[in-house]
């Protein structure tokens, strides 16, 4: 053989992994590292906050995600350049195992869901413990109850958690705290599984009940109360099956009896009062919607829209308003008429991309700006292109005042995908 | 019988009646019971089991009180009724005796009545009275254990059937999916060609000369197969093993079994197992019937071992000219149509491309400039497994990986037959043939260039009769690589007659344009098959198909370049110029590279269903002119337009209805085009079409949501989401909270205020309905859904309607307007519905049986629901996207299997074009993301039993995984109980080792098979071992053993300093607390560095005293790298194969051919023990301690004497009588020692002579033993030789 050939076979065993590239910084820092990881496919993002004098390259809580994946996975390797607004990631191997991780605290600061809302399978079952914020940041990022409420019934119905041997997943906020000094603890347990079930979610069917958690660190408890009443109220005009715990916690260390009977364990320093409501349906649909006193006015983080309703809450809002806020934006999920809640829509239409390679359906509301971007950021890794198909629902036969109605029309997208046939390798057969 | 039984149930109404009322206090026992044990029954006979039971719980009851009764009357005879029940069961099942199940009831008579009478005996003596009892379904459980035992076997066997059900991805139909393909294995000189000529013959009639690559043939009007031929190299067979869905295994029944087979048996085996059957050729070279007749049977026996018993064989019996014969290879077709194929896992999970032929695409002045150009090159062929997606990345075997850089669907060069016909059988004709690498077919098609090969090679065999043209031409071109259209063009330049004349004789054939050759009724057709008929070539077959295949190209040029005028290659539009006269001269150019529907338009004219959808999609962005013009050309069309027009305006309509589908997609993902280059996009012109024809009356039907849906668009349009959803920022805070919802109906913000109103019409009103205590009776979404339904898609749903009357009055005017086909799919739905609401009612009433006891009623259960989920999953994958276009259906899901797909890949070395074997299968594997990366991988592993040496470590092995085959670099390692991998020097010779080495990453569970080496004339077993997937990751977790040792320099009571052991003081402190140990095994542990001394010489504290002259040592463990060498076995790049390839050596190969001496350690040769001599000092005993002991311990220190004792001192003397005694005594033993040593003279004698004797006897057998041993080698020595000289012969 010659030599040229020999050297042609060399070139050919160090393919080259086609890079996902985004010069756009750290929109979606998480998703895009995360389907980085599940893709097998690196990723270069530039431009990581450049034109921001301030504060150039990755946050503070960027970079303890990079950390926390770096010990979740074998094999990973990452490269910052000097000013932080570049990062080449190649991922490694997911591991799972016990993983314990702190959180930055601060202004800043993310809730610690910010770091468990996306997470993937490993080689063992993976146990997170995550310290830092787990409440009052509902406006930017989910809070821990959020997610056991809203993403483990999804992680039931794709099938992790079916394995008789191993506990199915579990979101556990072991210790409360607020923003923004945090001191929180979740534990996070998520089974291993070999490979996802295609998942056909397109009957809402009908709301059954509603179940709801007011909390409140270091606030008076009857302000959870009065949440939990006002919230009552607006679900009572539909429902009669409302039943709101509330969930106090006075000081740290000391165990304290709530007023909905709930034992509240002990908390960080800051005081925070937020309500979680979840509505089931008859067909083992749960939306979830949760909202929380704002611990900052910062209304410069949010779009335009948020603003005005930032200004609106510089009145100090009363916890009566907080209630009746949660309670509309659980019927306006309701409205909507998905599937999943707006917030779970990108994580269950990433888990559908990594199904099996069979039809994965599910009916969604109309899709959030952030799912858009998702779906195009999965077309790019995983080649999943989805099927969306506008579902309009049609109201009581009233087609004659369709026009004035239309902007409140629900109408409901059905996303149907092909998997990609994502199969956990990292899971050791015996 | 009948007349026993119902003696026996007058008998039972007889107990009933008088026993019964009396029994009900002390009711019987263990009734319930015998229920238990009862085996399952139909519905028919459902009343058994009870009246089974209550004659056992009479029989028991009657017994007496001395038996022990629990009480469970109760719950068979809950109240009085249920006796009359009962009664009335038993006359039931009377009735039901005369059917067809009372089959198995005598043998339950035949042990009834014996028992019966024996314990009726019994227990008449007891109370005295003597009652006849005859029912001998009293005692279908007499036996207790025995019925346990026989229920508890039944189950068993039960569960051993039920298997979880496997995900089965293939295509519903058998047409939808890629032909099967059916390779024909086995060592040279086997008949393997022959098999494949004979099978061709029979199928087409078509004589293959030389059969070479795939040959695809359309087997019945459902079904094709396509034929490969496996050379006889490891390399091919691993790829056949890997791809093949039935393997006929061929074996030369004079021969007998050759290594090759079973090495391919065990290939197939780790590689997931496909259908095999056996083919025993070579028969007729037994002379006698009876040595036929043995050798078959041991054949068979041996070949049932291997797979299982009664699996399938052939025996062919001799050739007539060439082939075997006739009814022989009938007999295999047969069985060839009714294989049932089940999935395999690993094709159940990655898409492949079985490798037709190939085309070197790259641009010739690159060529030209570099030879070894790097090559872009399109290769063709079926789509099989899973579904391929553009994005994929592939491996070529025996390449290498590469990303697709395009890939397009084609049209089906061996398409299925039109399923309007009424015939149920394949016509002469209609037999389809494709083999572009056997020379059958002469023109090829690449996307936009046509290749046409008029050369030797089409005059094979039978064809002399050939025009003396063709063999002018083939002169000046022979093949259809990069040089062929300027030779082509001359040739063409040169030629006499027109090329339609000659067309006529000459055996041109088209594949691209193969789906011509459905009957056509065109003018040219019939001129040809007179011309034929005139010059009367013998094989018509052959003569037609040209013709019609020429027809067919001309229409499809004419479509493909009518878009475009540029005429960029000459050849192309001469071609089509001399082609036809009745193609339009006007069609001479050559397609844009981006027009891939133009190749899709040139596919299955002849399938009118398929028609309506390409047209639909394909030739959508042709103008009004071009669709004249081929309504014009096209007579067929014409007659079928009343059929089509619904069909098109159906689809048509569906996709008018589809576009807020097609909106929302483009919205999000951009517009088509720019999202996916490798299809065409059709939405976007799906409704200029519509518009441009309305002659079907049910457009109006249509309208008013066009209306709405237009009025919609133009909404979208002002309100311009369009454009705020192409440019949706996400900032950089990376938050998925985000509320504002991109809208795809207008505007839905969410407005707290507005959901607090009261009133009537506020917004809480208006989802009152989504909750369960809302009024959503009368409006359902249902009926919203139903609302949407139109004719069309009634069709495709018919299980709307049940079987009562109004519905079939709806059937009627469904099915008036329908085709027969419409009509045929139409009732098979209904069919299949009502076989499914049947199988449903079955199924639950078969679950009501109260007889199944709970936790194998769950079994089941588990069981069905996953059998149903499968069901459900199948029915989706079918349903979700097989209503869209095609373009969209290739979009969403990728390339499915079965459709001709061609795939371009760059950068393929100028190597793969020089060193081409058209006999080597070439197989494109889809892989998954993940399967690219390499890292170790960690297997289960096992050396072949077959196999005669042991594997060493760090040898390289050539592994075959998933798709690839490659060298790499094993560590063998074994699992400790406390789960450590500890490293192996070699394989265990009987059992599994693991297997670690660095390679492409598999998922876990896929099978693996290693060979030591893939060249060479190596005699025995090739495959080295085999094994399966555990794990994958970045690091390997095998560790070694190593032993530090150390010697005691200075002892204290239990503490010690050691040296010796470690190298400097930081070595120490890494091993502080370790546990050491003496040989003696006195446990000690490390403490601390000494400051003097040798460096690294440490405190140690033992639990005991040690000796100075102990060697102490730690037991540590390292790990053990594994090296990350990753070679894979290019061997389609090298021109002489595999023996081309480069590959490691293993050392001791290396050693041999260097002549360079194992090195020896000599620290690890054996040397003789000195030990010196000991000497121990002696034992002294402390004054204290002494005077403590006892005496007889006590140290007996008595002085030397140096006087004699009076004992020694004093004499003796013996007194006469004892004196004579003792001489006596002297005398006798004297006489006695003689005698035996005489007797022990004369043993020894004997002795000497019976071993002479002995080696004699031995010296003599010795003899005919050599003989014999000699004998056998001999025979032993000639099998081999022959089989080397045979394996020779075909390599």
């Amino acid at each position: 053989m010659s030599t040229r050939q020999f050297h042609k076979n060399t070139i050919m065993t160090t393919p080259k992994f086609r890079t996902l590239k985004f010069t756009d910084g750290a929109t979606q820092f998480r998703l895009r590292l995360t389907t980085s990881l599940l893709s097998h496919r690196p990723l270069l993002l530039t431009n990581i906050r450049s034109d921001d004098l301030d504060a150039p390259g990755l946050h503070e809580h960027e970079a303890s995600f990079l950390r926390l994946i770096d010990r979740m996975t074998n094999g990973t390797k990452i490269e910052i350049n000097a000013t932080g607004t570049q990062l080449r990631f190649k991922p490694g191997v997911l591991l799972g195992g016990s993983v314990e991780h702190d959180c930055p605290i601060g202004e800043d600061a993310r809730s610690v869901s910010w770091y468990l809302e996306d997470n993937a399978v490993g080689s063992e079952p993976l146990e997170l413990t995550l310290n830092g914020i787990t409440d009052g940041t509902s406006d930017v990022d989910p809070s821990a109850d959020y997610l056991s409420a809203s993403f483990l019934p999804l992680y039931i119905k794709f099938g992790l958690g079916s394995n008789d041997d191993l506990p199915p997943p579990s979101i556990r906020v072991a210790r409360r705290g607020a923003a923004p000094l945090g001191q929180g603890k979740v534990h996070f347990y998520c089974p291993i599984v070999k490979e996802l079930n295609p998942i056909d979610l397109v009957e809402f069917g009908k709301v059954k009940r509603v179940r709801g958690n007011a909390i409140s660190c270091r606030i008076p408890p009857s302000s959870a109360a009065r949440v939990a009443h006002s919230a009552k109220g607006v679900m009572h005009r539909l429902l009669p099956d409302v039943w709101i715990h509330t969930d106090v916690h006075s000081s740290s260390g000391k165990r304290q009896k709530g007023v909905g009977g709930i034992v509240g364990g002990g908390c960080g320093p800051s005081p925070g009062l937020s309500v979680i409501l979840t509505a089931t349906t008859t067909e083992g649909i749960c939306l979830s919607a949760e909202c929380s006193m704002s611990h900052n006015v910062d209304s410069n983080r949010h779009g335009v829209q948020k603003q005005q309703q930032q200004i609106e809450r510089k009145k100090i809002e009363l916890p009566e308003d907080l209630g009746k806020r949660s309670a509309t934006m659980l019927l306006h999920e309701i409205f909507c008429g998905g599937c999943v809640d707006t917030n779970a829509q990108t994580f269950a239409l990433l888990m559908m991309c990594l199904t099996p390679e069979d039809v994965s359906r599910i009916r969604l509301g109309p899709l959030s700006s952030y799912s858009v971007v998702s779906l195009r950021l999965f077309k790019e890794a995983f080649g999943v292109e989805f099927k969306l198909r506008v579902d309009e629902e049609t109201k009581s036969g009233d087609d004659s005042d369709e026009d004035d109605e239309d902007s409140m029309r629900s109408r409901t997208v059905l996303c149907s995908c092909l998997g990609v046939g994502y199969r956990n390798m990292a899971r050791a057969s015996t | 019988m009948k007349h026993l039984l119902s003696t026996g149930h007058r008998q039972l109404e007889w107990q009933l009646a008088t026993k019964i009322p009396s029994q009900s206090r002390r009711p019987p026992a263990h009734a319930v019971d015998y229920t238990a044990f009862v085996p399952e029954l139909d519905e028919t006979t459902q009343a058994r089991p009870i009246i089974v039971a209550s004659c056992a719980a009479i029989e028991r009851a009657s017994k007496g009180p001395g038996s022990d009764s629990s009480s469970n009357f109760d719950t068979l005879y809950p109240s009085s009724r249920t006796q009359s029940t009962a009664i009335q069961y038993h006359h039931g099942s009377l009735h039901s005796l005369h059917g067809p199940t009372a089959e198995p009831r005598p043998q339950i008579h035949q042990i009834g009545p014996r028992r019966l009478r024996e314990e009726k005996t019994l227990k008449s003596k007891k109370d005295g009275t003597l009652k006849e009892r005859h029912n001998p379904r009293a005692f279908s459980v007499a036996n207790v254990v025995r019925t346990q035992r026989s229920v508890q076997r039944n189950l068993d066997r039960a569960q051993k059937k039920e298997y979880v059900p496997l995900n089965d991805r293939r295509a519903a139909k058998i047409e939808e999916g890629p032909p099967s393909l059916v390779a024909v294995v086995g060592p040279p000189g086997v008949g393997k060609s022959t098999l494949i000529r004979s099978l061709v013959k029979l199928y087409t009639n078509h004589n293959l000369s030389n059969p070479v690559g795939p040959i695809t043939v359309a087997t019945s009007k459902t079904k094709r197969i396509t034929l490969l031929e496996c050379p006889n190299t490891t390399t091919a067979m691993l790829d056949v093993a890997k791809i093949a869905d039935l393997v006929l295994l061929c074996v030369d029944a004079k021969f007998g079994f050759e290594m090759e087979t079973f090495e391919f048996l065990n290939m197939m085996q780790t590689h997931g197992f496909p259908k095999v059957m056996g083919i025993f050729t070579h028969l007729d070279q037994f002379r006698t019937q009876k040595n036929l007749r043995k050798t078959k049977k041991l054949l068979k026996h041996r070949f049932w071992t291997e797979i299982y018993d009664g699996a399938k064989m052939f025996y062919f019996s001799g050739c007539v000219n060439g082939k075997y014969l006739k009814h022989e290879v009938k007999q295999l077709t047969l069985l060839l149509s009714r294989v049932k194929y089940r999935p395999l896992v690993w094709r159940n999970t990655h898409p492949y491309v079985v490798v037709d032929r190939y085309e070197d695409i790259t641009h010739p002045s690159r060529v030209e400039e570099d030879e070894k150009c790097e090559r872009s090159v399109a290769f063709y062929g079926y789509v099989r497994g899973t579904n391929l997606k553009g994005g994929m990345k592939v491996h070529l075997i025996g390449v290498g990986d590469y990303e697709m850089a395009e890939i397009s669907a084609l049209g089906d060069p061996c398409p299925m037959f039109d399923k309007e016909k009424e015939a149920l059988t394949l016509n002469k004709k209609d037999t389809k043939l494709y083999a572009p690498l056997s020379n059958v077919g002469l023109v090829s098609f690449d996307k936009d260039a046509v290749y046409i090969d008029i050369g030797k090679e089409n005059d094979n065999g039978d064809e002399e009769e050939e025009d003396d043209d063709d063999d002018n031409e083939s002169k000046e071109s022979d093949e259809y690589d990069s040089d062929a259209p300027a030779g082509l063009l001359k040739s063409l330049q040169d030629v006499k007659d027109g090329v339609d004349e000659k067309m006529e004789y000459s055996a041109l054939r088209l594949f691209k344009g193969s789906k011509a050759i459905r009957a056509s009724n065109n003018d040219d057709e019939g001129s040809s098959e007179e011309d034929e008929d005139d010059d009367g070539p013998p094989i018509q077959n052959k003569h037609r198909r040209p013709a019609q295949d020429v027809y067919e190209l001309a229409n499809s040029f004419r479509r493909r370049f009518d878009g475009s005028e540029d005429g960029s290659n000459e050849d192309d539009s001469r071609q089509s110029d001399g082609d036809d006269s009745s193609s339009s001269s006007s069609s001479e150019s050559d397609g844009s590279d981006n027009e891939d529907d133009d190749d899709k338009s040139m596919s299955n004219e002849s399938d009118s269903s398929k028609e309506k959808d390409r047209d639909d999609e394909y030739s959508s962005d042709s103008d009004s002119d071009e669709e004249e013009e081929e309504g014009a050309s096209d007579e067929k069309q014409k007659k079928q337009t009343w059929r089509t027009g619904i069909a098109q305006e159906a689809a048509m309509n569906y996709l008018r209805r589809e576009r807020s589908i097609a909106n929302l997609q483009q919205l999000v993902y951009g517009t088509v085009s720019q999202s996916s280059n490798l299809v065409s996009d059709d939405e976007g012109d799906a409704p200029e079409k519509g518009n441009s024809d309305d002659e079907s009356s049910d457009e109006e039907f249509f309208k008013l949501r066009d209306k709405s849906l237009q009025k919609s668009d133009s909404k979208k349009g002002a309100n311009g989401p369009a454009n705020s959803l192409e440019a949706i920022q996400l900032g950089e805070n990376d938050s998925s909270r985000n509320l504002q919802h991109f809208d795809s109906s207008g505007g839905l913000t969410f407005d707290m205020n507005a959901w607090l109103q009261e009133g009537d019409d506020c917004l809480i009103e208006r989802i009152r309905d989504k909750f369960v205590t809302g009024n959503w009776g009368g409006t359902g979404e249902k009926d919203g859904e139903e609302e949407e339904f139109d004719d069309f898609e009634d069709i495709e749903t018919g299980e709307k309607y049940g079987p009562n009357g109004e519905v079939e009055e709806s059937d009627d005017e469904e099915t008036a307007g329908m085709t027969d086909a419409e009509l045929r799919e139409f009732n098979a739905k209904k069919k299949a519905n009502q076989k499914n609401e049947f199988d449903d009612d079955y199924d639950e009433s078969k679950k009501g049986n109260a007889g199944k006891p709970s936790d194998e009623k769950a079994e089941s259960e588990y069981v069905e629901a996953l059998k149903r989920e499968k069901e459900a999953r199948l029915k989706r994958n079918q349903e979700e996207f097989g209503v869209d276009g095609e373009a969209s259906r290739l979009r969403y899901e990728g390339f499915r299997q079965g459709i001709y797909c061609r795939v371009r890949i760059d950068s393929i070395p100028a190597e793969f074009i020089e060193s081409f074997n058209p006999i080597m299968p070439l197989v494109i594997g889809g892989l998954t993301p993940q399967e690219t990366e390499r890292g170790l991988v960690r297997c289960r592993f096992k050396k072949h039993r077959w196999h005669k040496k042991i594997l060493k470590c760090n040898d390289p092995l050539v592994f075959s995984i998933g798709w690839r085959r490659f060298q790499s670099i094993p560590v063998f390692s074994t699992e400790d109980q406390n789960g450590r991998l500890r490293y192996l020097k070699y394989t265990p010779e009987h059992m599994h080792c693991q297997v670690t080495f660095y390679g492409p990453q598999v998922p876990p569970n896929t099978g693996i098979l290693a060979i030591q080496r893939l060249t060479g004339n190596i005699p025995g077993f090739r495959i080295s071992a085999t094994g399966v997937v555990l794990e994958l990751d970045a690091s390997s977790k095998i560790v070694k053993k190593l032993k530090l040792v150390g010697t005691p320099t200075k002892i204290y009571k239990n503490t010690a300093f050691i040296s010796g052991m470690f190298n400097s003081d930081l070595e120490v402190s890494r091993f502080e607390g370790a546990s050491i140990r003496t040989v003696s095994g006195i446990r000690g542990q490390v403490k601390k560095a000494l400051r003097e001394g040798q460096p690294g010489s440490f405190r140690a504290t033992f639990e005991d005293k040690i000796l100075l002259s102990d060697i102490v040592f730690c037991r540590t463990w390292v790990p053990v790298e594994v090296k990350n060498y990753y070679n894979p076995v290019t061997s389609l790049l090298c021109k002489d194969g595999v023996d081309g390839w480069r590959a490691m050596k293993p050392k001791s190969i290396l050693h041999v051919e260097t002549e360079t001496p194992i090195e020896v350690n000599p620290d690890s040769i054996y040397k003789p023990i000195e030990r010196k001599e000991r000497k121990f000092n002696k034992l002294f005993i402390p004054k204290s301690v002494e005077s403590a002991l006892p005496f007889a311990s006590k140290p007996k220190d008595e002085k030397k004497r140096k006087t004699k004792s009076y004992v020694s001192k004093r004499a003796v003397m013996m007194d006469a009588e004892e004196k004579k005694k003792y001489t006596f005594i002297q005398a006798v033993n004297t006489i006695r020692n003689e005698k035996q040593a005489k007797k022990k003279e004369k043993k020894a004698e004997r002795k000497l002579a019976r071993s002479k004797e002995l080696a004699r006897k031995e010296e003599k057998l010795e003899a005919t033993r050599k003989a014999k041993k000699r004998q056998h080698y001999r025979a032993e020595g000639k099998v081999e030789a022959a089989r080397e000289r045979k394996r020779l012969r075909g390599a």
